[in-house]
């Protein structure tokens, strides 16, 4: 009990406390700490807030150009795993029969005839310079059990703003069909629901590979076999960025089939190989 | 004022550490996310200079021959505003194992077996055209400003390769 009462008056001897200088001092030198420490995460949360902006905007491209790879990764044309149908080998049975096969695929907008196995050959159009149209695999459902193929034609082009808008340049625009795919009629584009991929474009260019030239070609009727067979596509884009900068970009797409010519593997299996000719060369 | 005694220099420092702690862990936190962003925004770039390269590369594959193998191509982009980029491509054969390291068999074990010569034989023929077939491709993309590098790998199926075809054995 003794050494408790010792310690409880050795800790109420200092009665002095703090003077109100003091505490006006630890007061003022706290606000300096406090003001600075809120300025420094002020700056960082607006730094935060300039980051994610610039993001959204690069990704703004990222998506548009990644849409573009989906749907022409998944292009559809049986050419790229068969070839045309050749008539003159067929009898004269055969003929009528395949006459009523392509009657349905013949002289329209949309297809330029039949496979070897009767299946139909979409045509691949580009009238102008900025714009596609293709037949894609690349349609999902949206609800299970709907009854949808994967099949869509899908438009990509440039449209200008609405008139009341202030807007500069143009926009890039997605379209895409899905009822009556293998139809006969053309397909009015005017009726179809846009969607607004990028703002701001000044320019688009779409060049298409010719394998023949080993070029790049803007003219889609230029390129052999282009209208119904492509290997590759060259998108140009020029467009304005959040700071009215000029940004230009230039991607490479291709279609997932392989490369590889049917023709020449019917060919191929015709010929008897030639063992002197296999040994030699350095060619491999 | 009576009170002379002030704080140790030990306490002062201590109090500074701490403080300094926090404001540099808050300085970093930001800087960090400048940073991420700006390689994200490279790491994008590059990447789709990887892709533009291979996807060229996949369009218009190059005559591959057995000097191929050795040769590596090195130069800058054309493509306007990105000519600080420079791109090397590296070709590779591809190797497939032999066939008793697939079977897992000696070749004692293989000798025993009746149909082993002929199985044996197939393989061989299968494993050299596939190498004639199919390349190892890889991208390097490099930013001359920053140092920063890209890699891409690829196989690339040699579409002029000429074949065994003759099976008898």
């Amino acid at each position: 009990m003794k050494r408790l009462n010792l310690t409880l008056t050795s800790l109420y001897k200092n009665q002095k406390g703090f003077t109100l200088f003091e505490v006006m001092i630890a007061i003022t030198i706290l606000a300096f700490i406090m003001v600075s420490v809120i300025s420094v995460t002020e700056t960082s949360q607006t730094t935060a807030d300039r980051v994610i902006g610039e993001d959204r905007e690069l990704l703004q491209i990222e998506t548009a150009m990644s849409r573009f790879e989906w749907d022409f990764s998944q292009i559809y044309s049986p050419l790229y795993f068969s070839h045309k149908t050749d008539p003159s080998g067929f009898t004269e049975e055969q003929i009528p029969a395949y006459e009523q096969l392509i009657q349905h695929y013949q002289g329209n907008e949309r297809f330029s005839g039949i496979s070897y196995e009767g299946i139909p050959i979409p045509i691949i159009n580009s009238d102008e310079k900025n714009e596609v149209i293709f037949l894609t695999m690349s349609n999902r459902r949206k609800m299970q059990n709907i009854k949808n193929s994967h099949f869509a034609w899908v438009k990509y082009s440039l449209k200008s703003p609405e008139e009341n808008t202030e807007e500069e340049g143009q926009n890039l625009i997605r379209e895409f069909v899905t009822k009556d795919i293998f139809s006969k009629e053309e397909i009015d584009w005017d009726d179809v629901k846009d969607q607004i991929l990028l703002r701001k474009v000044n320019k688009l260019e779409i060049e298409f590979w010719d394998k023949k030239s080993k070029k790049w070609n803007s003219n889609l009727r230029a390129v052999a076999d282009g209208k119904s067979l492509l290997r590759g596509v060259k998108l140009k884009i020029t467009y304005l960025n959040p700071d009215n900068n000029e940004v230009y970009s230039e991607r490479i797409f291709r279609p997932l089939f392989p490369s590889f010519e049917p023709e020449n593997m019917y060919k191929f299996l015709n010929e008897k190989p030639d063992p002197a000719k296999d040994q030699s060369g350095d060619d491999i | 004022m009576k009170n002379q005694n002030g704080f140790t220099l030990v306490e002062v420092m201590i109090a500074m550490t701490i403080f300094a702690v926090f404001v540099s862990a808050i300085i970093m936190s930001q800087s960090a996310n400048i940073n991420n962003s700006i390689r994200m925004a490279e790491d994008i770039k590059l990447h789709n200079l990887a892709e533009f390269k291979m996807n060229e590369l996949f369009i218009d594959p190059p005559k591959f021959t057995n000097a191929t193998e050795n040769q590596s191509e090195s130069k800058n982009f054309e493509i306007e505003g990105f000519e600080i980029y420079k791109y090397t491509i590296e070709y590779k054969k591809i190797e497939f194992p032999d066939f008793s390291q697939i079977t897992g068999e000696s070749e004692e074990e293989q000798r025993e077996q009746k149909d082993s010569r002929v199985k044996k034989a197939i393989y061989e023929k299968l494993k050299k055209n596939m190498e004639k077939m199919l390349w190892q491709v890889k991208i390097i993309i490099l930013n001359t400003q920053t140092g920063q590098e890209y890699e891409m790998n690829s196989w690339i199926t040699n579409e002029k390769a000429k074949l065994d075809t003759n099976f008898t054995i």
